[in-house]
């Protein structure tokens, strides 16, 4: 239910078009903090969990990446320690690879070799969500006055309150790697219900041909993590004086001033074959 | 050519003198009343804030929001003038034995080029008055400032005076000294308009053809009105014509107008019926593009009122308006407006003894949704209502001094949203939130009262009271603002109450007849809110209730100024200071979730807000050339514990330096040529001091709140208006009006965002977003 896409047909209909141009300005830097960017899920494999820092605004550059942490999760009854990559510097995974279970409150332990923003020190917990939703089936719809494919679900939501996490793989390449193309969402709207060919991924008629393997991943996930994801669309996303609110910083679930979220998702998937037509 | 009035006014047949039979209680007291209404001779319309003078004695008033004066004074003769911008004076020598009602009409004046109309002294009656920080505007003026596409818009023309600022470019939302645009009570004939906007802001719900004036206060707000701690903007709409059937409308770039007024029984009961629709659909319909095809999009609004005079003591009113936005497509449909009807009845006890009583609903509504048969299909409405009593009555009581005293009861009923699925199969639960309900009550008593030959004093007393009522459920919040308890209360149970005492006093002190030095301090309180966290403002409004968890909005301004009219060139001029403390401002936390949220009381923030300025006005109020030149000097700022690490931030409408030129031009007979140019230190706003990467998603990593500003914003406008010798005596006339907005194509930039490139992962640049280049518009108005 975003009707920003909306509003912008409405204005262009109104003879209102607005104009976009590049703007040269300049910004303050702050200091920088690190950055933790990870989760465990229900598949089994070693798990991954990237450290990196902020950097000024006009960095445009891969983020200086933080090599040399020590890091460990705990699942409650034993913990498992994460290994640097020898090839990509800033990313650790776990030694071994396990499938993380539903009810588990997962914490990372995280010592820096040196200390970035005032602290060696970072620790996240996330809980791997106890229920989840059901996939039934999977199915898609072309619209061809505007050219994209909608991907309808049908699902079991249970009755508690769930919060889900919807991404897009072709082929076994995920195309929602950005945060403005993934879903996340409430269950406000359908709690307790079958989601009856809910619309929760589009794809534009260039994306997919037919013959293509179209994987759906629902997520549950927790409604802190939703809301950060909710925070990270919405702040990286554009904003107007419309519909915006004031700016603000996007939460986190990693102590001691640190950015980013260590996460626990349960999965799930269903995939079809893209039809003729 | 020297006219001397004097003697031109026994040959106006309009003036109705009628002389009370004298009564032993006349006879004792030692002042007589003087009373009636000032009215367009043409129109029959009443002259809302025309003057009233008397020689000798320097005695003034000024018309009422019906166009009713009264004054008293001593026994003798006088030369009494009745006197109102854009109307030719009227003098006339008046032995006052008894109380004597006299109702006048004034001509409105005619300009001839090259003729020097030399007009008796104008009585100052903004100069002796105490009220201040209030701007008045007759509809004429607004019409000869250039309109965005053509479309005149009271809303845009308060926009330009000092202390009033647009919200966002081309918004019709406005702050008034820094408040927000929820603090502005909009009222149309009494009615509270609690969305103004057509076409999400562009275009304002008020037809200028209904409007006869608009009053808008920016402070010191007089005891008759409250609920909102920045402005009251007072609409009043035309009575209907009571001599004659007319019509007026015109043909413009987007809209068409008709209006149609005239008696009902001549000078008796008449009535105005004005009607506005926009046309782009119909455009859109002419599309080969089907997608274009099937969108409606489209604007209106309906405009009824009507009026009857019994016996001369009563009046009868009844005002309607009806106005709606709709929008839809085969994917998504919106629809949003405002209804409002006043009933009012004026009577007059004596001849110093006015009343008006009214009752009053009003109504904003909107719906949005996604049309049936798409598996996504669902239906989400808002509504909110008041019903509303009101009592005003002025008594007149001597030379000295009037007083003005009411009271208000209001029931209010909110409805922030519904929403749910369309169709057996629908996915979607029904989603509402619990309705609110509340009762928002007053009194007043307020005095204008004139010590001395050089004094007034204007003092009031409000007393508010808010109580809401069940059926409803209200939570509890921790100091996290997580909710941790409920409590339920039954239907008509008042569970929370609040109570306020809302004084004011100003005072004037004339130095002589042309110049005055003002002060004023006022407490408002509000007790209703808009939950609204953008600075553009959208139909999606939603309108909460002070609650247990949610204390009313307690405001105190100071302002003070000095006045001076030079005369001779009728130039008004003012400059006034002010300070303004909002002991309780609502906020909301960074990423606040409002709508449909049954939780929204968890979502608010609460601390103090404040502003101060300088308001510097030169206004030509007559002449070839009018118009005026405000400047304001301003800062507002806002101190919220949860925001900003508690530190204090300029607020969203923080503009510290204002600058308007408004200014028409009589050229000759046909050409009239409107200019206006604004300037604005840009708005502030928030931008990144750093950035972070999750997956291929780069964030931004902000410092400050509002620690940064947008480039200033500044515009220039203007109009020609070319009005056609009319060949003959025919009752048709027209006007062709081009107008053209931004007319040096000045960049305003609306926001400025901050995006990845596509085309490289890691680079990020700014990107600004303009509205408007120039926009050209063509309208033709008539009159018949």
């Amino acid at each position: 239910m975003k009707n920003s896409r909306f509003f912008q047909l409405l204005m262009v209909l109104a003879g209102l078009a607005a104009c976009t141009e590049r703007y040269d300005i300049e910004l303050d830097s702050s200091y920088a903090r690190l950055v933790v960017d990870g989760k465990v899920t229900s598949d089994s494999l070693q798990h991954t969990l990237r450290l990196t820092t902020s950097t000024s605004y006009f960095y445009n550059e891969e983020p200086p990446a933080v090599t040399g942490a020590a890091v460990r999760l705990y699942d409650g009854e034993e913990s498992i320690p994460y290994v640097e990559d020898a090839q990509r510097p800033g990313y650790y995974h776990a030694a071994e690879a396990f499938a993380g279970k539903a009810g588990r409150l997962y914490r990372i332990e995280i010592e820096l070799a040196a200390p970035v923003g005032d602290f060696s020190s970072y620790e996240a917990s996330s809980l791997m969500p106890l229920t989840f939703g059901r996939i039934d089936s999977i199915t898609l719809k072309y619209e061809p006055s505007f050219d994209f494919y909608l991907l309808n679900l049908f699902a079991t939501d249970p009755a508690t309150t769930d919060f889900y996490k919807f991404d897009a793989y072709v082929n076994g390449k995920i195309l929602t790697d950005t945060a403005s193309r993934a879903l996340v969402t409430d269950d406000k709207f359908f709690n307790g219900n079958n989601t009856n060919g809910l619309p929760v991924m589009f794809f534009r008629g260039d994306e997919i041909k037919p013959g293509d393997t179209i994987t759906l991943q629902l997520a549950a996930i927790t409604e802190d993590y939703y809301r950060f994801f909710l925070e990270l669309q919405t702040g990286s996303g554009s904003s107007n004086p419309l519909f915006s609110g004031p700016a603000a910083n996007i939460r986190t679930n990693v102590s001691n001033g640190a950015l980013g979220y260590f996460a626990a998702a349960r999965l799930a998937r269903a995939s079809l074959i893209v039809p003729q037509n | 050519m020297q006219r001397i009035v004097l003697f031109l006014i026994i040959l106006f047949q309009v003036v109705s003198l009628q002389a009370n039979l004298p009564t032993d209680e006349n006879a004792e007291r030692r002042t007589v009343t003087i009373s009636g209404y000032i009215k367009d001779i043409e129109t029959g319309e009443t002259l809302l804030g025309a003057t009233v003078f008397t020689n000798p004695g320097r005695f003034g008033t000024a018309s009422n929001a019906y166009g009713f004066y009264s004054l008293r004074l001593e026994p003798g003769t006088y030369t009494i003038t009745w006197s109102y911008i854009g109307y030719e004076p009227l003098n006339l020598l008046v032995q006052l034995r008894r109380d004597t009602t006299l109702s006048v009409s004034l001509h409105p004046e005619n300009m001839q080029l090259g003729e020097v109309v030399v007009k008796s002294e104008r009585f100052n009656a903004d100069i002796a008055k105490a009220q201040m920080s209030v701007s008045k505007l007759d509809i004429k003026q607004v019409k000869q400032i250039p309109a965005f596409m053509g479309e005149v818009d009271i809303i845009k023309a308060i926009q330009l005076l000092p202390g009033v600022q647009a919200t966002s470019e081309g918004g019709s939302g406005f702050s008034v000294r820094g408040g927000g645009p929820d603090q502005n009570l909009i009222m149309l004939d009494e009615a509270v308009v609690y969305n103004p906007s057509h076409l999400l802001g562009f275009f304002s719900v008020f037809n200028n053809d209904a409007v006869k004036s608009l009053e808008l206060y920016k402070g010191d707000i007089p005891a008759r009105y409250g609920g909102r701690l920045s402005s009251v903007l007072d609409v009043r709409m035309n009575d209907g014509n009571a001599t004659s059937y007319h019509g007026q409308g015109g043909v413009g770039t987007i809209s068409s107008r008709l209006t149609v007024e005239g008696p009902i029984q001549k000078n008796k009961s008449s009535f105005i019926l004005a009607g506005r629709r926009t046309y782009a659909d119909l455009f859109l319909a002419l599309s080969s593009d089907e997608n274009i095809k099937n969108n409606t999009l489209y604007f209106y609004d309906l405009n009824l009122k009507a009026n009857y005079i019994l016996y001369d003591k009563n009046r009868f009113f009844v005002t309607a308006y009806n106005g709606k936005d709709v929008f839809g497509n085969d994917f998504f449909n919106l629809g949003w407006g405002n209804t409002t009807a006043t009933v009012r009845w004026n009577h007059l006890f004596s001849k110093a003894l006015f009343s008006n009583f009214s009752f009053i609903y009003s109504r904003f509504n909107y719906q949005l949704g996604v049309p049936e048969g798409r598996p996504n299909a669902f239906d989400w409405l808002a509504d909110m209502e008041d019903l509303s009593l009101k009592a005003d009555l002025t008594w007149f009581a001597n030379d000295k001094m009037s007083l003005r005293f009411g009271s208000q009861l209001t029931n209010h009923r909110f409805q922030p949203g519904e929403a749910g699925g369309v169709g057996e199969q629908t996915p979607f639960n029904i989603v509402k939130m619990p309705v609110g309900h509340a009762l928002e009550a007053a009194v007043y008593v307020s005095s204008e009262h004139k010590v001395s030959q050089r004094m007034t004093v204007d003092y009031g007393l409000r007393f508010s009271l808010f109580s809401n009522y069940g059926p409803a459920t209200v939570f509890a919040f921790d100091e996290n603002f997580m909710k941790y308890d409920s409590a339920i209360y039954s239907k008509n149970d008042f569970y929370n109450t609040y109570t306020a005492f809302e004084p004011r006093i100003s005072a004037a002190y004339a130095i002589n007849e042309y110049t005055s030095i003002k002060a004023a301090y006022t407490r408002n309180v509000q007790y209703i809110h808009m939950a609204q966290n953008s600075t553009g403002g959208t139909p999606l409004d939603i309108w909460f209730p002070s609650s247990p968890n949610v204390k009313p909005q307690k405001g105190d301004q100071f302002s003070a100024g000095v006045f001076h009219n030079i005369a001779k060139y009728k130039v008004e001029t003012s400059l006034e200071a002010f300070y303004k403390i909002n002991h309780n401002a609502i906020d909301f936390k960074d990423f606040a979730e409002l709508l449909l949220n049954e939780y929204l009381e968890g979502e608010l923030r609460f601390g103090k807000a404040r502003s101060y300025g300088l308001e510097a006005l030169v206004r030509l109020t007559e002449g070839k050339l009018t118009g005026w030149v405000g400047y304001t000097w301003s800062r507002t700022l806002r101190e919220i514990p949860e925001i900003n690490n508690g530190k204090v931030y300029p607020a969203a409408y923080d503009r510290p330096h204002d600058i308007s030129v408004v200014a028409s031009y009589q050229l000759n007979n046909n050409i009239s040529i409107g200019a206006n140019w604004v300037y604005s230190t840009g708005a502030p706003v928030t931008f990144p001091t750093g950035r972070f990467v999750i997956g291929n998603t780069i964030a931004p990593v902000y410092s400050a709140r509002n620690a940064y500003r947008l480039p200033d914003y500044h515009r220039l406008d203007v109009s020609v208006t070319y009005v056609p010798t009319p060949k003959n005596k025919r009752k048709w006339s027209g006007e062709w009006n081009l107008s053209v907005y931004n007319a040096y194509y000045r960049k305003n930039p609306w926001v400025i965002n901050f995006v990845n490139d596509p085309a490289t992962p890691n680079v990020t640049y700014a990107e600004m977003t303009y509205l408007f280049g120039i926009v050209p518009a063509l309208t033709y108005n008539f009159k018949f």
